[in-house]
């Protein structure tokens, strides 16, 4: 390949202006890259503002929240506080950049693009395909919309359908991309991962074969954006004057369009290049954002030059953000310092722990230290070292419960004890909640049973079990984590720890757990 | 073989390498699922998914995977593409409007076709109204959707409506088709009638008003920065926060 060639071959292949705002906005939604290594994911205070485009907030990369996440959970949680955020947010995206975002800085999207970059016959659009672009309207109404906002409503039970069910951003990005740092979920995969990892095949090859396939048959979040493509500010305008109805614009667009700027045009501008009048251009409000080679109409003869300075501050204003993002977010931030955990350190000397005099509780939860002397268990005393893997032995601490009991581990020693970390707004740890209670009733006094709520809390704990009649104890996590931190709890929910009569973890997991694996833990536990 | 034999020939050698990774995938994550709840049934604490049978699955996939990986950078690197997919798709109704344009009048024969337009979209829309209306009757009752058995729940909801629903869609397509076979008609017509005119052109109608369009802009701006601040209020930023900063393991089809 000759110097020419290899030009020509650039001048084909290089990435336009959209492709590098695609990556770039990919990049600062996923700036906090460390989480793809350690697993974890990004829990500090930019997680509360939603991103423009489909990212899923689980994914270890994720600094901002997804927004179809979001609406679904607001609307599932309606019942108690409306979700008056998460619609104004939408409700800013949609009248500034409508499907703007689809076209420019959605990151799923770019990745439905170089899908289709792969070399294979082609599906061109059609009005089988146009008539497809309803669909995803009723995905909106039903998986986003009614479902969440029934089960919410109806029964306290949080169910962001479209996530669970369809969704192929939490697939590739929370569950794949969380995956390979932690081989402890491989646990918690079933039916749901078989089932989703399936649809996302399916739309992956879609997407190879079809152009943009998710985003223009099943997007509820371009749906919702498409219901604003008569007001957006930015986006792709047509000059009335110079244009011609030839219908070149549409007749090149792989979307299902009828016009520019429809529900169905994701504002890419790819058009402009097929406009031999220049009567389309990229704008915001009154600014040219991109204009046609020939120009925009009555626009001074500088006009080029000084948008190319523009454009060219803008973009180093970009990467100066982009830098301190990935500084930010992967070095400076305080909220990636560990937070130093009582489970932290396993000591080698157990007997210390329950042999210190014992102090008053004034916190909710607070590690015990009763006197051996009051210990009623004192013959299934362990040798193993305090900590909280299997094998060891799980530190002693107090919990106040809601009902206002105290929960003292050193007094449930000669017991099987079961403990559930759990939270309102988590469909599976409410959905386990009563085959707990069902062992708890089955087994009565030789199992002891505390359900520990995260300490984030979203609505009263308290108040949703109200009237649920369950017979375990109930309390809520101090502030700092303390409970969670003694059997390494974290971000993920549900988690189950299992001891046997001596106090020893014989399971401490993060998963659902059925009414068998129950059974069976219990059976193991008291052996 | 002439050289656009064999462009085509990669390009379906591509396609079937893609099809087989993801049959290949597929089978391998069902196959996992049946053998592993296979083993849960027995006991019920063992994982149906492990790392070790996840990098096997994967290793049997992974020379298909990489022979299309192969084959799809040879093809960008010598600029394959199905040609086909860049040609511009006719679009009977944008070739209409720009007849239209030119003309100075409807004749009969336009509003006819117009008239039929209409019906066929009408048509077409009630039909595809009557298809969700069972998805809208099943929706309406509450027993469909119980508390418990969200599986159960799912499925019932996808095999009782997803039928009506595509039903409905491929009436839509089918009235779009018999539209457009209209619209081919009215461009016949329109041709007529612009050679009977010889080429009178209609005078360009004056651009649209925006005054309407950017006072909604101000007023949905507006209502949005309101909503935003009354969430802050109420709490619902914090909702936010505090769902994003957990992993809802459901959400993302971890389990």
């Amino acid at each position: 390949m000759d110097k020419k060639q290899a030009e020509s071959w650039w001048q084909r292949h290089r990435p336009s202006a959209r492709r590098l705002v695609q990556v770039y906005s990919a990049l600062l939604y996923n700036a906090h890259l460390r989480g793809f290594v350690t697993g974890e994911i990004y829990r500090g205070g930019t997680k509360a503002v939603c991103v423009p485009g489909f990212n899923c907030y689980s994914c270890p990369g994720a600094v901002g929240a997804c927004p179809l996440g979001a609406l679904q959970n607001a609307l599932a949680s309606s019942g108690h506080r409306a979700g008056w955020y998460v619609l104004g947010i939408l409700l800013l995206y949609g009248v500034i950049l409508g499907r703007t975002v689809c076209g420019w800085i959605c990151p799923l999207g770019w990745i439905q693009e170089l899908l289709h970059r792969i070399p294979t016959p082609k599906i061109r659009k059609s009005a089988v395909t146009r008539a497809l672009t309803w669909l995803k309207y009723i995905v909106l109404v039903l998986f986003a919309v009614v479902l969440p906002l029934w089960y919410g409503l109806a029964y306290d039970v949080p169910l962001p359908a479209f996530c669970k069910y369809i969704c192929p951003a939490g697939t590739l990005e929370g569950a794949i991309g969380l995956l390979p740092a932690n081989p402890g979920f491989f646990g918690m995969l079933g039916i749901l991962f078989t089932r989703k990892f399936v649809i996302l095949l399916v739309i992956g090859l879609a997407c190879v074969f079809c152009y943009r396939s998710f985003c223009r048959f099943l997007c509820p979040l371009g749906a919702l954006y498409g219901l604003f493509s008569r007001i957006n500010i930015v986006g792709v305008k047509v000059d009335a004057n110079r244009c011609t109805h030839c219908g070149a614009c549409v007749t090149h667009c792989e979307m299902d369009v009828r016009r520019v700027g429809d529900r169905e045009c994701i504002q890419c501008g790819r058009c402009m290049d097929s406009c031999s009048q220049g009567a389309i251009s990229v704008k915001a409000g009154k600014i040219t954002l991109r204009a046609p080679e020939i120009g925009c109409a009555g626009e001074p003869e500088n006009a080029p030059e000084k948008r190319r300075s523009l454009a060219r501050i803008l973009w180093a204003a970009a990467l100066a953000l982009l830098c301190f993002a990935v500084l930010w977010y992967n070095v400076l931030d305080p909220a990636l310092r560990p937070k130093e955990t009582p489970a932290a350190a396993v000591t080698e000397a157990p007997a210390e722990a329950t042999k210190a005099p014992a102090e008053t509780t004034e916190a909710p939860v607070e590690t015990a230290t009763a006197p051996a002397e009051s210990d009623p268990a004192a013959a299934f005393r362990s040798d193993a070292p305090v900590g909280c893997e299997v094998g060891q032995q799980l530190e002693d601490f107090t919990a106040e419960c809601l009902d206002g009991s105290v929960f003292r581990l050193a007094e449930n020693r000669g017991k099987v004890v079961f403990i559930n970390l759990w939270a309102t707004w988590c469909t599976p740890c409410i959905q386990e909640l009563p085959h707990f209670d069902a062992l708890y009733r089955e087994h009565g006094d030789d199992i002891a049973v505390l359900a520990v709520h995260s300490q984030f809390v979203t609505e009263d704990p308290a108040a949703y079990l109200a009237g649920k009649g369950f017979g375990i104890s109930f309390a809520v996590d101090s502030s700092d984590g303390r409970l969670f931190g003694i059997v390494n709890g974290s971000a993920t929910l549900p988690q189950t720890v299992v001891l046997n009569r001596k106090g020893e973890v014989i399971y401490n997991q993060v998963r659902s757990v059925t009414p068998e694996q129950l059974n069976a833990l219990y059976e193991e536990a008291a052996r | 073989m002439s050289g656009f034999d064999r462009k085509k020939a990669c390009l379906i050698l591509q396609a079937v390498l893609c099809v087989w990774v993801a049959v290949l995938l597929s089978a391998a994550a069902v196959r996992i699922y049946r053998e592993g709840s296979a083993r849960k049934t027995e006991h019920p604490l063992e994982s149906v998914y492990t790392p070790e049978n996840a990098a096997e699955a994967l290793g049997r996939v992974s020379p298909v995977f990489f022979a299309s990986l192969g084959v799809t950078a040879a093809g960008l690197l010598l600029g394959l593409r199905d040609d086909g997919a860049v040609r511009p798709v006719r679009d009977p109704a944008a070739e209409r409007d720009l007849l239209l344009s030119r003309l100075s009048g409807t004749g009969e024969a336009l509003r006819r076709e117009r008239r039929i337009q209409r019906r066929i979209r009408l048509g077409g829309w009630t039909a595809f109204g009557l298809c969700l209306l069972p998805v809208l009757l099943y929706c309406l009752r509450r027993e469909h959707f119980p508390e418990a058995g969200l599986e159960a729940m799912i499925a019932s909801l996808a095999l009782r409506t997803f039928p009506w629903i595509l039903a409905g869609l491929l009436i839509l397509a089918g009235a779009a088709l018999a539209e457009r076979r209209s619209i081919l008609r009215e461009i016949d017509a329109a041709k007529a009638q612009l050679k009977a005119e010889k080429g009178a052109r209609k005078e360009a109608a004056g651009e649209p008003s925006r005054r309407p369009v950017n006072a909604a802009r101000v007023i949905l701006l507006l209502l949005a920065v309101l909503l935003i601040i009354l969430g802050t209020v109420n709490g619902s930023l914090k909702d936010v926060l505090l769902k994003a900063i957990n992993i809802c393991t459901e959400c993302v089809g971890l389990g």
